[in-house]
């Protein structure tokens, strides 16, 4: 029987598998290091997932959970989880894997690979910040991962290098949990990140932005006191005059992703010219016959629903290699592209949905109102109900019997000036079986419901 | 608890520990008193971890003593402690003509110091030792070696405790009492006690002088002279397998900035020389940060700002002020009518020294008490598991001892939940992250603790009880987080 083993149980590998399996692969095997599949989707529980593939606003919690329902009894899957890939190499004309785990440490074979290993921040080191080494500098994921997962508060008063999506959506969780978010830096003269994502995380709580600003200087001995921060030229070098200090406990980077693919390039698999990226063809292979690449390994990707298209077609295309059939050659799937950047004054942002328009509303002579570039009805009540009383559908933790922290978001939309004190009822709460209501819904006192988010 | 010491050494150095485990041969009562929660967390844990072998000094002198004898005997050390020790050699590189003549005349210093394996090299030699280098020749030193400074000075430390030293951490001398023919030593925790020493060793690197004070000799002043330091990330290692310096240049308070592969698989590039104020002002800052990359490539063009993952800084302890430059040698002395030994000044080649320099402490004491063996010290230690450099038969016999040994994590670094719950075990009884990182390399890697702090962070609430407000990078007040999110 041929195998094909999906390094990686992300969105990715996830959908790889189930591309294996449809494609009618005989056994896939699904390797993960984490004790739980899911990648980075498990500590993304802000709602944003998912609109293309399952036509729906997910958390990135939900997505996991369904997308791995979709092919968690298929006989033909095998799963090991808290199971490292160390090592790849070529046998004859199969391949063999290193994994390792608390069973032992073995090499197995495989027909044909998917990789799907995610990515990995980018840090302090990288970007040399001068200064003092103290504690109280977090990449964002990192952050992320601590305060959604592991339930540790990295800091009280915070600042935020980076203005990309997970740098804003950070300085929203953060807020909402209880620290004060002092500033968002950002080095270019634009944002990086969805204008929808400015428009929730960043105005709505009225954190300042900086851009074509830098954090110059790291300003504490044992724990992080201040920062510096400066104004860059065209060249994005510091301008030293334009020196001032914020206070602040803790620094969060969030500078960029990097591919994760140490074990492929390792392997011998080609890189891009002048890059750390692996090589793949329009068949998502690389240049190891029947090894393929996909998700944030491959690059790193904005959105999940690409993510899970692609992986889709490498598992698919690794079954049709062990059958030696045609590949097929993938496609990106064309998806709405959500507009990034700072908000001018008078747009309005939808942020019902992931894909965030920008809605105009003229008002002509007679006093009539037009509204243009709402991508469905919903946007319309949503401008109505802006000028009226904000609200957002918040997404937050309670803790659970065990310890465990469980994603939850709220029912119905909140008004804004309620988000804070319905995440902080869910603080206080440690959730037990009579909580539960039918479908997962979650009794907050004087609030919507929440609905949790278990597997 | 009786406070009464034979001998209390301050300071938790590689000195301090080395001088620890030489007295913990002899029937005293010891103790180490360091400000620090842990071992090397001063210059010991930030330097360029060379085992010099001794052709810098100047002949006669204790630096050329200690360097050359404890270069000669590094490797039966480390065998000793079961610590890592690469003897990797070491190249000085000539751009031109005086270069060459001022490698001539190390070459020279080094026979009379009694330097073993030096080679001068033409330009062709060089080429086929080290590619990547472009110099019209070098001088060639074989026995220099590398090694990993935390590993060293917590194995020095780990077996004079297991020879029966105590090790008093987060105990920073402030004040002395002269009480009869002993000391009373007050110190800055926050607890009112104090220790009765009837000698004491001030090993108290940059801050030594301000030790000495405090017995009331103020003839010693420590001049900080900061070296900072870029890491850059294995990729670059395949390529750079021997520490290359340029030839020295007059005046410079260091060795020159030189590129030296780690232990770790990792190679540094640095030291800045930048005499500063304070004693702990270890910022890195951009204009050097800056030039080491620009000077580092000039000597190897291979190196290139991406391959940088981190940074850190260390501080020499110079008894030369700026104006006088260069190094002068060691103090090491019994004061006169005081039962104090002073040690000022132990900058570079101090780590290589420490061996000899703890033998040479023991006979200064000798002096004061005669010294007798205790019969039942044990020099050989046995250092946790390094998992991730075993053979693969050796790494599955373990997991199946042990499961632990399966779970990884470090990913960066391939350090398993075994080796990070015996550093958190460690027998000095000291946990922080710092120590948990320097003990296992956890965090050390590319990511640099982007996915293991996670994990180092749940082992020691799950496992250990841990409060997250608890946890701490180094000292007390470096708290890693705040608290519960609920
Ligand atoms: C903070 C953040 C916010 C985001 N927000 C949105 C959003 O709002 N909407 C949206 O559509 N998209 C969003 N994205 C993007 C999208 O979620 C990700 O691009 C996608 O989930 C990546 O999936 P992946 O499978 O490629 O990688 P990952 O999820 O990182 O999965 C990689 C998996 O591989 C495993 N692995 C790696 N190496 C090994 C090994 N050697 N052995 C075993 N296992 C290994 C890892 O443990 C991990 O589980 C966001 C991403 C981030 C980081
Ligand atoms: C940039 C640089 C590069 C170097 N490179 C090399 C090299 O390649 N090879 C080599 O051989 N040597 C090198 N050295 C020199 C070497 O690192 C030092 O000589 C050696 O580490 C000194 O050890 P120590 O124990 O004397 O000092 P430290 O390690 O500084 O120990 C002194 C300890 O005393 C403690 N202390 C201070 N005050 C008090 C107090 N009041 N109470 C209690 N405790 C106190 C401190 O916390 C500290 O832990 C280098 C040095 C520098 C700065
Ligand atoms: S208008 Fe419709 S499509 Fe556009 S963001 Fe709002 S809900 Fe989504």
């Amino acid at each position: 029987m041929k195998k094909i083993i999906v390094v990686g149980g992300g969105a990715a590998g996830i959908a790889a598998a189930q591309g294996a399996l449809d494609a009618g692969a005989d056994s896939v095997w699904l390797i993960d290091r984490n004790k739980e599949l899911g990648g980075i989707l498990r500590q993304c529980i802000h709602d944003g997932f998912g609109l293309n593939k399952y036509k729906a606003s997910m958390t990135g919690p939900e997505y996991a959970v369904r997308s791995i329902s979709e092919i968690y009894d298929n006989p033909r899957l095998h799963i090991s989880r808290s199971t490292n890939v160390i090592g790849v190499k070529k046998h004859n004309d199969e391949y063999q894997i290193q994994i390792q785990n608390s069973e032992g440490l073995k090499w197995v074979g495989a027909n044909s690979i998917v990789f799907a290993t995610g990515c990995r921040e980018k840090t302090r080191g990288m970007l040399m910040i001068p200064g003092t080494r103290p504690a109280g500098i977090f990449t964002a994921g990192l952050a992320q991962r601590l305060v959604n997962i592991e339930n540790v508060m990295p800091g009280k008063r915070v600042v935020i290098l980076g203005s990309g999506d997970i740098g804003l959506i950070m300085a929203r969780r953060l807020c909402l949990e209880g620290a004060e978010v002092a500033a968002v830096i950002e080095i270019m003269k634009d944002s990086g990140g969805l204008s929808r994502n400015i428009r929730q995380c960043l105005l709505d709580f009225d954190i300042p932005l900086y851009t074509g600003h830098t954090v110059s200087k790291i300003i504490g001995r044992e724990r992080v006191q201040a920062v510096e921060i400066c104004e860059v030229d065209d060249n994005l070098s510091v301008k030293k005059e334009t020196a001032q200090i914020i206070d602040c406990d803790t620094l969060i980077l969030s500078v960029g992703l990097i591919p994760e693919n140490e074990i492929l390039s390792a392997a011998g698999a080609e890189l891009c010219d002048g890059t750390e990226n692996v090589k793949t063809d329009s068949y998502l292979q690389t240049s190891l016959d029947g090894v393929f690449l996909c998700g944030n390994s491959r690059y790193v990707h904005d959105l999940v629903d690409r993510v899970s298209a692609e992986g889709y077609a490498a598992g698919q295309n690794a079954a049709l290699f062990i059958k030696m059939q045609n590949l097929i050659e993938f496609q990106d799937p064309v998806t709405m592209n959500a507009i990034k950047g700072i908000p001018q004054k008078t747009d309005i942002f939808c942020v019902l949905c992931p894909n965030g328009c920008r809605i105009k509303v003229d008002v002509n002579e007679k006093g009539e109102r037009n509204i243009s570039g709402n991508g469905c009805p919903k946007g319309v009540n949503f401008v109505e109900q802006e000028s009226k009383t904000p609200s957002r559908i918040v997404t937050t933790t309670v803790k659970g019997e065990s310890g465990r922290l469980i994603p939850v978001k709220s029912s119905l939309p909140i008004s804004l000036d309620k988000a804070a004190s319905y995440v902080k009822e869910c603080q206080n709460m440690i959730l037990s079986k009579n909580d539960l209501k039918e479908d997962r819904r979650i009794r907050v006192a004087g609030f919507p419901d929440a609905i949790g988010c278990y597997d | 608890m009786d406070n009464t010491y034979d001998i209390v050494i301050i300071g938790g150095g590689a000195v301090g520990c080395a001088i620890a485990r030489e007295l913990s041969k002899y029937r005293l009562k010891v103790a180490v008193a360091e400000k620090e929660p842990d071992v090397a967390c001063g210059t010991s844990g930030r330097n360029s971890a060379v085992v010099h072998a001794g052709f810098n000094n100047k002949p006669d002198s204790l630096m050329a003593k200690f360097c050359v004898e404890g270069n000669l005997h590094f490797e039966e050390y480390c065998q000793e402690l079961d610590v890592p020790y690469f003897k990797t050699g070491k190249l000085l590189v000539a751009f031109d003509k005086n270069d060459l003549e001022t490698l001539q005349g190390l070459y020279r210093q080094g026979e009379r110091n009694g330097c073993k394996g030096l080679f001068m090299l033409t330009a062709e030699e060089l080429d086929r030792k080290a590619p990547y280098v472009k110099g019209i020749g070098a001088m060639f030193s074989s026995n220099t070696a590398i090694i990993n400074p935390f590993l060293y000075t917590i194995a020095l430390a780990e077996n004079a405790h297991e020879n029966g030293v105590e090790f008093l951490f987060n105990h920073e001398l402030t004040g002395v009492n002269k009480e009869g023919d002993s000391y009373k030593l007050f110190f800055n925790n926050g607890l009112k006690e104090t220790i009765t020493a009837r000698y004491v060793i001030n090993s108290a690197g940059l801050y030594s002088d301000k030790v000495s004070q405090l017995f009331g000799i103020n003839k010693y002043h420590i001049y900080p002279c900061r070296g900072q330091y870029l890491i850059l990330d294995k990729r670059i290692s395949d390529l750079i397998d021997i520490p290359v310096y340029p030839a020295p240049r007059k005046g410079i308070g260091g060795l020159g900035i030189h590129v030296t592969p780690t232990s770790d698989g990792t190679v540094i590039l640095g030291p800045s020389a930048e005499y500063i104020d304070d004693c702990d002002d270890y910022e890195s800052t951009r204009d050097v940060i800056d030039r080491l990359l620009d000077e580092a490539s000039q000597l190897i063009p291979d190196i290139k700002r991406k391959y940088v993952i981190g940074q850190y800084t260390g501080i020499r302890s110079k008894q030369a002020p700026e104006a006088e430059g260069g190094f002068r040698d060691f103090t090491i002395c019994a004061e006169e009518g005081t039962h104090l030994i002073n040690l000022i000044g132990i900058e570079s080649p101090g780590l290589t020294s420490s061996i000899p320099i703890a033998r040479h402490v023991c006979s200064l004491v000798n002096q004061w008490i005669p010294l007798t063996e205790t019969g039942t010290f044990i020099g050989k230690r046995k250092a946790p598991m390094r998992f991730r450099d075993l053979p693969d038969s050796e790494k599955e016999r373990l997991i199946n001892q042990c499961p632990e040994y399966g779970e990884v994590v470090c990913r960066c670094e391939g350090v398993t939940k075994k080796e990070i719950k015996d550093a958190i075990e460690n027998p000095l009884g000291t946990v922080t992250i710092a120590g948990i990182k320097n003990r296992t390399r956890c965090m050390t890697g590319r990511c640099q603790g982007g996915v293991c702090l996670a994990n180092l962070t749940e082992i020691l609430i799950n496992e250990y009880g841990y409060k997250p407000e608890d946890i701490v990078y180094r000292s007390e007040e470096s708290k890693y987080y705040t608290g519960r999110v609920k």
